[in-house]
């Protein structure tokens, strides 16, 4: 990471002021927000309430690795601890990770990088917001009541007979939370298909709406199936007994797959459009067209469809067939190749290009290097011999985070960083952004890196207490995390500063390319553009003219 | 689903549209990815009935066996009439004919509700009462299901009976959802909503209805013909 | 997807509906009355198949799919699809789980004492 990341470069200076009547404050009732169809009004009142999320998530966290500093329990015993970490889960997941960016950025920024005045169904994006906060209010819910102690796969017959928590409600929660999902999803593959601007054909799309077609496609296969799945649960839990009961002969493992068949493919949900964004900033900031940009575009849709043949690989210590795990095995190799083909095609960019240091190409590197480390362990898990020792270690949990924390997170906040100025119109300070993003890389390495270690010297997850040879790392992880948590808060402080005292952004102040910084003001227009653009150029033409003429 | 078909037709979308074809192939594109996903939601629950059919073929055949089939057939019937009457309403509106979507409505609508009250009446019912339901009383009646009372291996009986459960009430709760669009369609006709370019939100309930005829269509064998 | 589907005459949905009844009769015949005397793995295919043919005369002709764009072709045909995928990864496992394996200690006595860890807490 290089420290002198506030050199000055190619940033236009223009005199330039926010435009009088913007989607932010052409209306002011509430009502107006609480009832807008505007996908930017909807995409700020998702990173609202995700945001929250992600703090409740955090804070679960910041528990629990207190917890871990000493071998004992102190303050959390197994069955609180139980609770913690799967909240945890249970509210990164469904209710951060999954509509992170999708449903902030996607829904913002789609329509605008594809010419177009809104989505294709806008009440159904509102009905998906609503959804979702129906959704967190039964999260919150099922978090007074107790929470969940079963882990976030709620695997029978743990969740339908042992468990003495609310499973039933949380499998409501998941099951509910679970349509907005297909609502966004199928929102954007019927806006991307069809509301596109002339001229704007489908290689002349930004990789961040590819990645975001990819995601959709598994968003509206995948996720039913765990829908159904945990509904089969949850009635399985009111009856005492039902399809997955080993008491009737029936096969738990079933679950496993069922539950598997989405939730695999729904971390390519939750990487996917990262990598978007991600495609974005190092486009912009190397100042360069994204080398491979076909094989960028195909490799997301290939790992949606691969993503889906690989699930087993969650299971080969669960009792599934060995030989299903050679296929499963051979199959998770098969689907590291697309991702490594972004990672190339990304550091080909950045040798290529001009690079520009600014905050959201700090995030971004640190995604590249962060992600290749989760990639890379990921794929010794794939390995049918090496995941047997390392099942249910902390390696997983290592491996688990710097893909979900160093890949998604790092890519979400580079987002956040980058589309700022646009969504608010509003300059933060950079040398505060700057210096959190070196905090959040540092305190995330000391976080997770001791794990990967713990993970190899065979500490097992999911436990209160551990062996006192562990200790030491495990203090350095807990030092870690509470580094990362700052890091975390800074944003939160100078955004909202931002809000109040920034300057006027510009239309374009990193001088990107692409119609949502060429054809619009920062904020956006209400109606986004005011004549429908014509695409008469590629994306990414960094190194030529500009992309649109209005 | 009813979202997906009544997001057209308002001022808002006009707007936001550029013209009527662009938002007639985007309503459809929405409504055929919803029945994918419906696919994906039906589609899993017959993975599992696989599973355990392969599994424990002979509690399935015993458990088929003392379902009805003349009852199921019958089901069938009325089902696929349904799903005619349910295309000529898309005729007719196609064509203009409000007077005649509504009657062919409320011949979907007659039809799906006879084979509700089948199943409601002489299905479920005698199930429940008779200990066919699973769960802690399953202790199938001699008398009534002398198949499933002299059948030893209960536990994998229940298997079926769950799924069987399951699957129809999934199935005919989204016949109840159907009939709640089939009344809103029946007062949009009498009130002359449809024509030859306004036809959508019929069409769209068209594909609906089929899709819950194709679940039916894999059901029926699966539950009430096993051999 | 040109616009508004072509509007199909009634005389195409009743053959369908014919036709429907015909399979339908079809499948009971071929399931209860023991025609044919195949064996359960023919007889599921036997009525998979059937059902398969009414499902195809549904989608084309009730559902429009034959004067549909291709997209809807694709979409009509992507959730069976992935059905297939799930249906063929499930029975890799089924199918194989009882054959010989070193953990499988009935097919296989002279396999290793070796248990995998990480059982515990899953």
């Amino acid at each position: 990471m290089a420290n002198e990341s506030t050199q000055h470069h190619d940033i236009p200076e223009r005199d330039y002021h926010a435009p009088k009547s913007n989607y932010l404050n052409w209306q002011h009732t509430v009502s107006s927000w609480l009832l807008t169809v505007d996908h930017k009004r909807i995409g700020v009142m998702y990173l609202i309430a995700i945001s929250v999320f992600f703090m409740v998530g955090g804070i679960f966290a910041g528990l629990f690795r207190l917890e871990l500093l000493t071998p004992e329990g102190d303050y959390l015993q197994s069955d609180t601890y139980n609770r913690f970490f799967t909240l945890h889960a249970v509210v990164m997941i469904f209710f951060f990770l999954i509509p992170s960016v999708p449903a902030t950025f996607g829904n913002f920024f789609i329509p605008l990088m594809i010419g177009a005045k809104d989505v294709a169904f806008p009440k159904l994006n509102l009905l998906s917001w609503y959804i979702y906060m129906i959704a967190g209010v039964m999260g919150v819910t099922l978090i007074s009541l107790g929470g969940l102690d079963t882990g976030w796969t709620v695997y029978a017959p743990l969740s339908t007979t042992y468990a003495n928590t609310n499973v039933f409600l949380a499998t409501i929660t998941i099951f509910v939370s679970g349509f907005s999902s297909i609502l966004t999803g199928l929102n954007f593959i019927v806006t991307i298909h069809k509301m596109r601007a002339p001229g704007m054909t489908w290689f002349r799309l930004p990789l961040f709406v590819w990645a975001h077609y990819a995601t959709s496609v598994i968003q509206v296969l995948g996720t039913p199936v765990v829908a159904i799945s945990v509904l089969l649960i949850g009635i399985e839990r009111i009856w005492g007994v039902g399809i997955f009961d080993p008491a009737l002969g029936g096969d738990p493992i079933l679950f496993q797959h069922m539950f598997w068949f989405y939730s695999h493919p729904a971390v390519y949900i939750m990487i996917l459009p990262g990598m978007g964004v991600i495609s974005e900033v190092i486009a912009c900031f190397a100042r360069n067209r994204v080398f491979g940009y076909e094989f960028i575009a195909f490799s997301s849709i290939a790992i949606a469809i691969i993503g889906f043949l690989v699930w087993g690989h969650h299971m080969y210590v669960s009792g599934q067939s060995m030989y299903a795990g050679f296929v499963f095995s051979l199959l998770t190799m098969l689907v590291a190749v697309p991702s490594a083909i972004k990672i190339f095609n990304w550091t080909a960019t950045l040798y290529q290009g001009n690079v520009v240091w600014d905050t959201p190409m700090l995030y971004a590197v640190g995604f590249l290097g962060l992600f290749a480390v989760g990639g890379g362990t990921g794929l010794f898990l794939g390995v049918i011999g090496l995941d047997v020792p390392l099942h249910d270690t902390y390696f997983v949990v290592g491996h688990f985070h710097y893909v979900m924390v160093g890949g998604m997170v790092m890519a979400y906040l580079a987002g956040l960083h980058f589309y700022w100025p646009k969504i608010t119109g509003k300059a933060y300070p950079r040398l505060m952004a700057n210096i959190a993003a070196i905090i959040i890389f540092v305190g995330f390495n000391f976080t997770f890196f001791p794990q990967l270690v713990l993970g190899w010297m065979g500490m097992p997850r999911r436990y209160h207490s551990y062996h006192p040879d562990f200790q030491i790392l495990n203090i350095l992880s807990t030092t870690g995390a509470t580094v990362l948590g700052i890091g975390f808060i800074l944003p939160v402080f100078y955004l909202l500063w931002s809000l109040v005292y920034g300057k006027d952004a510009g239309s374009n102040p990193w001088g990107a390319r692409g119609l949502e910084w060429e054809a619009c003001t920062s904020p956006p227009d209400p109606h986004n553009f005011h004549e429908i653009p014509v695409v008469t150029k590629e994306c990414y033409s960094y190194t030529g003219e500009e992309t649109v003429s209005v | 689903m009813s979202s997906a078909v009544t997001d057209e037709k308002n001022e808002f979308l006009s707007a936001h549209f550029q013209n009527e074809e662009q938002e007639t192939e985007a309503c459809t594109l929405g409504m055929w990815l919803f029945l994918a996903q419906e696919v994906m939601f039906f589609g899993a629950m017959f993975c599992a009935y696989a599973v355990y059919r392969w599994m424990y073929f002979d509690a399935f055949l015993a458990g088929s066996q003392s379902l009805n089939w003349v009852l199921g057939g019958a089901n069938t019937v009325f089902l696929l009439l349904s799903s005619f009457t349910a295309a000529m309403a898309v005729h007719s509106a196609q064509t203009g004919n409000n007077r005649k979507v509504a009657r062919f409505l409320w011949a979907t609508l007659v039809l799906g509700a006879i084979f509700l009250f089948i199943k409601w009446t002489y299905e479920w019912p005698p199930k429940i009462q008779y200990g066919v339901f699973p769960g802690m009383n399953f202790n199938p009646d001699a008398h009534h299901y002398p198949g499933l009372a002299a059948f030893a291996d209960k536990g994998h009986l229940q298997l079926f009976f769950w799924l069987y459960f399951v699957m129809t009430g999934m199935h005919a709760l989204h016949m109840v959802i159907g009939f709640g669009v089939i009344l809103w369609l029946i007062w949009m006709a009498n009130h002359n909503h449809f024509g030859p370019r306004r036809y959508l939100q019929v069409e769209f309930f068209g594909l609906y209805w089929h899709f819950v005829d194709i679940v039916w269509v894999f059901l029926f064998p699966m539950y009430y013909l096993v051999t | 997807m040109s616009g508004h589907s072509q509007v199909v005459q009634p005389a195409v949905y009743v053959r369908t509906l014919l036709m429907l009844m015909v399979l339908m009769t079809a499948t009971i015949v071929a399931a209860k009355w023991h025609v044919m005397h195949l064996g359960i793995v023919w007889n599921l295919i036997i009525a998979l198949a059937i059902a398969g043919c009414k499902v195809y005369f549904i989608m084309t002709n009730f559902m429009h799919v034959k004067h549909g764009s291709p997209l809807v072709k694709v979409l009509a045909l992507i959730g069976f699809s992935f059905l297939v995928i799930m249906f063929l990864l499930f029975f890799n496992d089924y199918t194989t789980r009882e054959w010989h394996s070193p953990f499988n200690h009935a097919a296989n006595p002279t396999a290793s004492q070796y248990v995998p860890p990480g059982q515990v807490g899953h």
